[in-house]
């Protein structure tokens, strides 16, 4: 099922998005307006504390990949299991699944390898029963690299795919 | 505090004891309904401010999917700034009713630290609560905290439980952890007669509950030989009042309460199948209020 929503033309070497059945979901509402009624009395102590007591989840997640493959390593498995403890049910929330590949070999090779690897990571999520609507997946190649480097380096960190969501 | 024994002749052996029904969503009525799909049209239109002022109205009745729907909209701020402590309250509130979505949202909150302090230990708790609803996620989930013994003791076979009903609920990434069957947990050998009680979690000792049905959880250490559940629900807290009894591989079970209310008690029997050991849990007293 995923699979047939990101195999689209892979004759371009440019940046594929596919936007998985968010609907209305995708929407961004601007921040609600802020009240203008008089100042409140001053307590400043106390505010800046509460803000600064809440807690945060992280919200963004990488896998890296050996050079050429598309095959998630065993370590990723747990890194999949802590995406399924944070999405929350009911959410339209949008995971974005962005693939990228070192520079390596042909651009069209790596935009092909970059979905493979975005590929893995949306089946894997799938697979933890996140419904398959809630993704972006994002196909990036050799464009927008993580790290910038010249033609032909196998650089790590350009290896992967991240996982962020709003 | 616990007792060993052999098991009564008068404990029926049956199949897996997770009853699966609705939960109780505080539908009340057409007019309700109408309400209530007034709301989640103005929601799925974008239209949050008036969405939200009929979820408020709603939840002020007691309406659980609406609570559940203002906690999303907090969580995402829909028409509100986002607040994941004013999500969770939302969510919480619902979740206390026995709603299974917020329930599932509730634990992930606690399990990733979202809004709340983490507690691996009440998250376990409401992912069980979950799981008993048919929540195949949370089921999942709770595998991985029993796998890991994050929030519960480490369990590998009540692990694998979780994971077989998750996989058989239609997550396919349980079946990687799920280990062929005949495995025999790690150590073996000790003298039977010393099986650990369960500790129990929820209903807590006199609690006073207005529900169709109770989701009865608790948590057990690992075992030296392989054993199951039996739990027991009573009248009065004796065999003689009994409504319900059941073997649970798992560490959770949905139980519908008889109408009517009063005073009930629940107690988990750790059994190994194979001796017929047992050890058994105390009487956990709660009280339904007739409805």
């Amino acid at each position: 099922m995923s699979r047939r929503m990101i195999s689209l033309s892979m004759r371009q070497a440019m940046p594929i998005l596919v936007l998985a059945g968010l609907g209305a979901c995708a929407q961004t509402q601007p921040p609600a307006p802020v009240a203008t009624s008089a100042p409140p009395p001053p307590s400043p102590p106390a505010v800046v504390a509460d803000t600064a007591a809440k807690p945060k989840a992280p919200d963004s997640l990488d896998f890296y990949f050996a050079p050429g493959s598309t095959k998630l390593r065993a370590e990723d498995v747990a890194l999949l299991d802590k995406a399924s403890r944070l999405y929350r049910d009911g959410n339209p929330i949008v995971m974005v699944v962005a693939g990228s590949s070192d520079t390596v070999g042909s651009p069209e090779s790596n935009l092909k390898l970059s979905q493979a690897r975005a590929d893995a990571v949306l089946q894997g999520l799938v697979a933890r029963g996140i419904p398959v609507g809630r993704f972006q997946v994002l196909a990036k190649g050799v464009t927008d690299l993580p790290v910038q480097t010249g033609e032909g380096v196998a650089n790590q960190e350009n290896r992967r795919v991240d996982l962020t969501w709003r | 505090m616990s007792i060993a024994g052999r098991l009564p002749a008068g404990a029926a052996i049956a199949g897996l004891g997770l009853a699966f029904a609705l939960a109780g969503t505080g539908l009340v009525g057409t007019a309700h309904a109408g309400r209530r799909s007034d709301a989640i049209a103005a929601y799925d239109h974008g239209d949050y401010g008036s969405a939200r002022t009929r979820f408020l109205s709603l939840a002020r009745t007691g309406d659980a999917d609406a609570a559940y729907r203002l906690g999303i909209m907090s969580d995402l701020g829909q028409g509100v700034p986002e607040d994941a402590t004013e999500a969770f309250r939302w969510y919480r509130r619902a979740a206390v009713t026995g709603y299974a979505p917020a329930e599932f949202n509730v634990a992930v909150m606690l399990d990733s630290h979202r809004g709340v302090p983490h507690d691996a230990a009440q998250a376990a708790e409401w992912y069980a609560r979950a799981a008993t609803h048919g929540n195949h996620r949370a089921q999942y989930n709770l595998g991985l905290l029993y796998s890991s013994g994050e929030g519960v003791p480490r369990n590998r076979p009540v692990a694998q439980a979780w994971f077989r009903l998750a996989e058989s609920g239609g997550i396919p990434a349980a079946a990687e952890h799920i280990e062929a069957a005949g495995t025999r947990p790690e150590t073996r050998g000790v003298a039977s007669g010393r099986l650990h009680a369960v500790t129990p979690v929820a209903p807590k000792a006199d609690t006073a509950l207005s529900r169709r049905e109770v989701e009865i959880v608790w948590t057990a250490p690992a075992q030296t030989v392989p054993v199951r559940f039996f739990l027991q629900v009573a009248h009065g807290g004796s065999d003689h009042g009994e409504i319900y009894a059941d073997y649970v591989d798992s560490t959770a079970a949905l139980v519908r309460l008889p109408a009517g209310g009063g005073a009930y008690a629940w107690r988990v029997y750790t059994v190994s199948p194979t001796t017929a050991d047992y050890s058994i849990g105390a009487w956990i007293p709660f009280t339904v209020r007739p409805r």
